[in-house]
């Protein structure tokens, strides 16, 4: 009876001894995972906010369903998340100020979409510098475009659009107004293209340089015969000398 | 004691390993931490960014653990060009095949060094057809942006004729077959026509080429290495056929 008494308590207590060590190992471990800087061979993940002290976003790198839309200033505008897998990046004020999205997908019909792109945007507005592909089965476009945006806040540009919208029914008025919008602000145009360089959809290779209002003023082309020219052209678009002469 | 105690300390027993069992599991869910999370800072050899059914989207990974080219679905140790030994990110599309990516390498060599960092979109189902990178061996450097026709022909059917030529053992005969398949219609699907160049070459010119949909140069810009600057429009077999300035 003493003996198995005694047996049963020396089984209890080492129990307890090895339970005991092993949780508190494990559970420290545990809490210092989250505070202290980790090692992992691989990870998989569907989504990394890359945060600064304070908390605002600096970068988020993700899949389609959880990716992020728009923000400015710490706050979402224009659309919801849920569009753009890859990566969106913000600058010190937690807006967004460019990204790096691709996507590609063949439809139940058989053809297919695919868009890949690397843009920087404009202070407080959206892109200006990028170089995209574009893909809608085939007709495609590649290239580099630098353009100018007007010096308006994008948040209180697209407020200003979302509330013609919401305010003025469809029909002849909104359309007058979302015109109205769209006039160019102190001279500067909504968006205006000043540099591209790429193939566009008719298979040309092509350098625009163009002016404030987005007009090309200097295009060098290869079309998709190799016929080859530089041409200057008007604020109208009118070719006004060719090289190389005839 | 009598029976009533002991039955009592088994009791107990139980008890303490009943409580050590959910303690555990508790710990093991801390770990497991399949919520959100936050890290102050972490050291890995690769991230993989997934869609919720498991596909990839995107890999962060060193030089090491850096993915084969995945093509539909299926993993092919095949990579060459811009991705070879680099780390960097390579970008998947909706379908988990890879569509780019941003890649980056250098280091020593016998002879010097070799480096290169490149941001690549490729066609859908097909390989490069935007680039903007730099490649350098030896300090002879190609940096620029660089826009690419390719064929509509898709990139699997030229990488499982490779993969099968590749694995032929090495000898006059598997180069012959490889040669053979670059001659080929679905090895001029793997090939590349540059339509566009805006950068600087290994000659030391910096220049902006556009070529039609052959790839070959029609239109070139140049200011050579002596800083001669010309405007040279070009024929289909590569011949200037008028020059500017004139003189």
């Amino acid at each position: 009876m003493d003996n198995e008494i005694r047996r049963e308590l020396r089984l209890l207590k080492g129990y307890a001894v090895v339970i005991t060590a092993l949780l508190g190992t494990v559970s420290l471990a545990a809490f210092r995972q989250a505070s202290q800087k980790q090692r992992f061979t691989e990870i998989d993940v569907e989504r990394i906010n890359v945060v600064e002290p304070d908390g605002k976003l600096r970068m988020v790198i993700s899949n389609r369903p959880r990716s992020i839309g728009p923000i400015y200033k710490g706050k979402p505008f224009g659309y919801a998340g849920g569009s753009r897998p890859g990566i969106i990046f913000f600058n010190d004020e937690g807006t967004e100020n460019g990204g790096l999205t691709f996507e590609g997908k063949r439809q139940p019909d058989g053809t297919f979409r695919a868009q890949s792109g690397f843009s920087f945007d404009q202070f407080n507005q959206d892109q200006v510098l990028y170089f995209q592909y574009n893909d809608n089965n085939g007709r495609r476009n590649m290239g580099l475009t630098i353009a100018d945006r007007a010096d308006v806040d994008i948040y209180d540009l697209v407020a200003e659009r979302d509330s013609i919208n919401k305010s003025i029914p469809e029909g002849p008025a909104r359309t007058a107004a979302l015109q109205k919008w769209a006039q160019p602000r102190n001279g500067t145009p909504l968006f205006a293209p000043r540099v591209y360089v790429g193939r566009d959809i008719t298979k040309s290779a092509v350098v625009n340089l163009s002016d404030r209002n987005g007009k090309p003023r200097i295009r060098l082309t290869v079309d998709s015969l190799g016929t080859p020219s530089l041409e200057f052209l008007d604020a109208a678009g009118n070719v006004t000398s060719r090289l190389p002469e005839k | 004691m009598d029976a009533r105690t002991v039955r009592e300390l088994r009791q107990v027993r139980r008890l303490l390993i009943a409580a050590g069992i959910v303690s555990a599991i508790v710990a093991a869910s801390a770990f497991r931490q399949s919520q959100k999370t936050r890290f102050t800072e972490m050291d890995v050899e690769r991230i993989n960014v997934i869609e919720p059914d498991g596909k990839l989207r995107l890999t962060i990974s060193n030089a090491a653990r850096l993915p084969d080219p995945i093509i539909g679905g299926k993993s092919y140790p095949l990579r060459g060009g811009t991705g070879a030994g680099s780390g960097g990110i390579i970008f998947f599309n909706d379908e988990g095949n890879e569509n780019g990516g941003l890649a980056y390498a250098g280091h020593k060599t016998a002879t010097g060094y070799r480096a290169n960092g490149h941001v690549t979109f490729d066609q859908f189902d097909q390989d490069e057809t935007v680039s903007f990178g730099y490649t350098d061996v030896d300090g002879r450097a190609r940096a620029g942006f660089t826009i690419a026709d390719r064929s509509n022909i898709p990139i699997r059917i030229v990488a499982d004729s490779a993969m099968a030529f590749q694995a032929l053992p090495d000898g006059p005969e598997k180069t012959r077959r490889l040669q053979q398949l670059r001659d080929s219609p679905v090895g001029e699907a793997g090939k590349s026509m540059v339509r566009v160049f805006v950068g600087k070459t290994p000659d030391r010119s910096s220049v902006l080429m556009l070529a039609d949909p052959a790839g070959r140069v029609r239109l070139r810009l140049t200011v050579d290495s002596a800083g001669t600057p010309a405007m040279d429009f070009l024929d289909e077999t590569g011949r200037t056929v008028r020059r500017y300035p004139t003189t």
